[in-house]
C-alpha cells in the first residue's frame, strides 16, 4: 500500500495540530511558571 | 439553573478540614506529568492505532478530533473544576463533592459510582500491567528469543495467562507472581501519598516513558523495508495503512461512536479519578491550563508516538492482512504476540523490547494508581481510616477480586468488567457530572471557577459546548451504545456457552462491589450527622 496525497495530509494535520497545541500550553506554561 | 446547591466558598466540612492537613502537589510540573500519567495508558498504544485502521484510517482522525473538542477537553476541565472545588470543600472522592454540588441526599450516591468504576476499572487493569513487567523482564533475558511465528508467540502469551499446559509456563504461577510485584508497588506508591508517591512516580515514569517511546519510533522510522524480497512490506505501507484516509466508512455510525469511546478511554475522563487529583491543588492555582496540557500531553503520546510503532511495525514484518486479522485478535495481540517476535527479529532486540514493554508498564502503573487514589481519599476523608488501614483495606480487596480476573481468564470474566464499568459506565457517569455541573450546579458559576486563578482565558464557545453539546453528545453516545451493544451484551448474545457462568460471576462480583460502595457511603454519612 502506497501513501497516498490524502494521507500525507491527513498525518500533517493531525501531526500538525498536535505540535501547534503543544507549542501553545508550553508557552503559556513558561510564562506562567510562578502561578 | 441552580437547583439548591449551596453558595460558592461555604459550607465547607470544616471539622474535616482541622482533622486531616490536606495533602498538595509539590509542583505544578508535577501534577501535570500525574495527570497526563493518569490519563496516558495502555490505550495510547495499543487501542488507539487498532481503532485508527479499523475505522478509516486518516478518515478516523476527523469523528476523533471532533469528539476530542466536544467531548474530550469540555470533560476534562468539568471535571478539574468538580475536584478543585471538591477539594475546597474538605472533599477529595466524587461521593463528597458531588454532594457539595447538589444538596440532595441522591448527589453522594451518585458520586459512589465514581468509586466504584475506578475499582473495577483498576482490579483487571494491574493484572494486564503485571504482564507488561513480566515481559520486560522476559525480553531483557531473551526468554522467547527462540519463537518466530504468531501461533507460536501466542501459545507463549497463552501458556503465561495459565491457558496452554503445554507451553513453556505449566501454571499462572510466573504470572501470579508478577502481579504480587506489581500489586505491592502500586499500594507503596499509594502509601507514600500525594507529593512523595503519586507525584514521585509520574516525574520518574513520565520522562521514562517519553524517552522510551522516542527511541521506538526512532528504530520504527528506519526500518524501512525489512525483507528487501517483499517490497510492500514496510514501514511506509504501515504509515499508508494507518493515515491513508476511507471516506465512505464517515457513513458508518459505529465509526464515530469508536472515536468518542476512544477519546473516553484515552483521557482517562468519566472514571473519578482526575477529580481526585485536581482536589489538591490550591483554590487560586489554575485550572485552565493544566486540563489543557494534560489533554494536549496524552494527545501527543497518543497520536505521535502510540500511532508509530505497533502497526507500522506489524505491517512492516507481516504485510497488511496478517495485521488486520492480529488488529481483529484484539489490541493484546498487538502488544504481546506481534511486537514480540518483531524484536526477537531485530538486533538489539532485547533492548528494545524492554522499552517497549517497559514503557506500557509506566503507562500501566501510573494509571492505576490514579483508579487506586480515588479509594484511598475516601476511606480517609470520609470513613476516617489512617492512610496505613485506608491502603491495606483497598489492597485486601483489590487482592481477593483479581482472584476471579486470573483464575477465570480466558472466560470472559475481564470483558463483562470493562464493558459495564470501563466503557458504558464512564459514560453513564461523564453525562451524571455534566449535568450536575452545567445545569445543577449553574454553568455561569462553573466558568467562574475555571476561571479563577486561570493561566489562559478559556474561548466563550466552550461554557455553551459544556452546557449543550457535552450533554447532548453523550445522552445520543450512550443511547446509541445501549441499542447496539449494551442490550445485546445484557443478554449475553454471541457469548460462548461454556463462558456464561463465567460471566455470571464477574455481574456477581461487580454488584457486590457498588453495594459494598454505596453502603459505605451511607455509613460514611452517618457517622458524619451523628459526629
Amino acid at each position: 500500500m502506497e501513501l497516498t496525497w490524502g494521507g500525507i495530509v491527513f498525518w500533517a494535520l493531525a501531526w500538525g495540530g498536535i505540535f501547534f497545541l503543544s507549542g501553545y500550553v508550553l508557552v503559556r506554561l513558561l510564562k506562567t511558571r510562578d502561578r | 439553573m441552580h437547583l439548591g446547591a449551596e453558595p460558592l466558598g461555604t459550607a465547607a466540612p470544616k471539622a474535616d478540614l482541622m482533622e486531616h492537613k490536606r495533602e498538595r502537589w509539590a509542583s505544578r510540573l508535577g501534577l501535570i506529568l500525574a495527570a497526563a500519567g493518569n490519563a496516558v495508558g495502555l490505550g495510547n498504544f495499543l487501542r488507539f492505532p487498532v481503532q485508527a485502521v479499523g475505522n478509516g484510517g486518516g478518515a478516523f482522525m476527523i469523528p476523533y478530533f471532533s469528539a476530542l473538542i466536544l467531548l474530550g477537553i469540555p470533560l476534562m476541565w468539568i471535571e478539574w473544576i468538580i475536584g478543585r472545588r471538591g477539594g475546597r470543600m474538605g472533599h477529595s472522592s466524587t461521593p463528597g463533592m458531588f454532594a457539595a454540588l447538589w444538596r440532595h441526599p441522591a448527589a453522594k450516591y451518585l458520586g459512589a459510582l465514581g468509586l466504584f468504576l475506578s475499582l473495577t476499572v483498576m482490579i483487571y487493569y494491574v493484572y494486564v500491567e503485571s504482564w507488561a513487567l513480566a515481559y520486560s523482564l522476559f525480553s531483557l533475558l531473551g526468554y522467547y528469543s527462540g519463537i518466530g511465528d504468531l501461533a507460536e508467540m501466542s501459545g507463549f502469551l497463552r501458556s503465561y495467562q495459565g491457558l496452554n499446559p503445554e507451553g513453556p509456563f505449566a501454571t499462572v504461577a510466573t504470572a501470579y507472581l508478577f502481579l504480587l510485584v506489581t500489586l505491592f508497588i502500586n499500594f507503596a506508591i499509594l502509601y507514600r501519598g500525594i507529593s512523595r508517591g503519586i507525584e514521585l512516580l509520574a516525574k520518574v515514569a513520565m520522562p521514562l516513558l517519553f524517552l522510551f517511546a522516542v527511541v521506538l519510533v526512532v528504530r520504527v522510522f528506519t526500518l524501512g523495508t525489512p525483507d528487501p524480497s517483499l517490497p510492500e512490506r514496510s514501514v511506509w505501507s504501515g504509515f499508508a495503512f494507518l493515515w491513508n484516509p476511507r471516506f465512505e466508512e464517515l457513513g458508518h455510525t459505529s465509526v464515530w461512536l469508536a472515536a468518542a469511546g476512544q477519546v473516553f478511554f484515552t483521557l482517562s475522563v468519566g472514571m473519578g479519578t482526575l477529580q481526585t487529583y485536581a482536589s489538591y491543588l490550591r483554590d487560586d492555582q489554575d485550572i485552565a491550563l493544566s486540563g489543557l496540557s494534560t489533554s494536549t500531553l496524552n494527545e501527543f503520546v497518543e497520536v505521535v508516538l502510540g500511532a508509530s510503532i505497533a502497526i507500522p511495525v506489524a505491517v512492516a514484518f507481516f504485510g497488511l492482512q496478517a495485521t488486520q486479522e492480529i488488529a481483529r485478535g484484539g489490541t493484546f495481540n498487538l502488544g504481546f504476540v506481534t511486537m514480540p517476535i518483531v524484536f526477537t527479529l531485530l538486533p538489539q532486540g532485547e533492548l528494545l523490547g524492554m522499552l517497549w514493554f517497559g514503557l506500557l508498564f509506566f503507562a500501566g502503573i501510573t494509571s492505576s494508581v490514579a483508579m487506586g487514589q480515588p479509594l484511598i481519599a475516601f476511606l480517609q476523608e470520609e470513613c476516617g481510616l489512617t492512610r496505613k488501614r485506608a491502603v491495606l483495606l483497598l489492597a485486601a480487596v483489590v487482592f481477593a477480586a483479581v482472584q476471579w480476573v486470573v483464575f477465570y481468564y480466558g472466560y470472559g470474566f475481564d470483558h463483562e468488567m470493562d464493558f459495564w464499568a470501563g466503557t458504558f459506565g464512564l459514560a453513564v457517569f461523564a453525562l451524571i457530572e455534566t449535568i450536575l455541573l452545567c445545569w445543577v450546579f449553574g454553568i455561569d458559576r462553573a466558568w467562574e471557577e475555571l476561571h479563577r486563578g486561570a493561566a489562559i482565558r478559556v474561548p466563550v464557545a466552550f461554557k455553551w459546548i459544556m452546557k449543550y453539546v457535552t450533554p447532548g453528545y453523550l445522552i445520543l453516545l450512550l443511547a446509541i451504545w445501549t441499542l447496539d451493544e449494551a442490550l445485546p451484551k445484557l443478554r449475553l448474545q454471541g457469548v460462548p456457552l461454556q463462558d456464561v457462568p463465567y460471566r455470571w460471576q464477574s455481574r456477581g462480583l461487580m454488584l457486590l462491589l457498588l453495594a459494598g460502595i454505596l453502603a459505605a457511603v451511607a455509613w460514611a454519612w452517618r457517622r458524619r450527622r451523628e459526629a
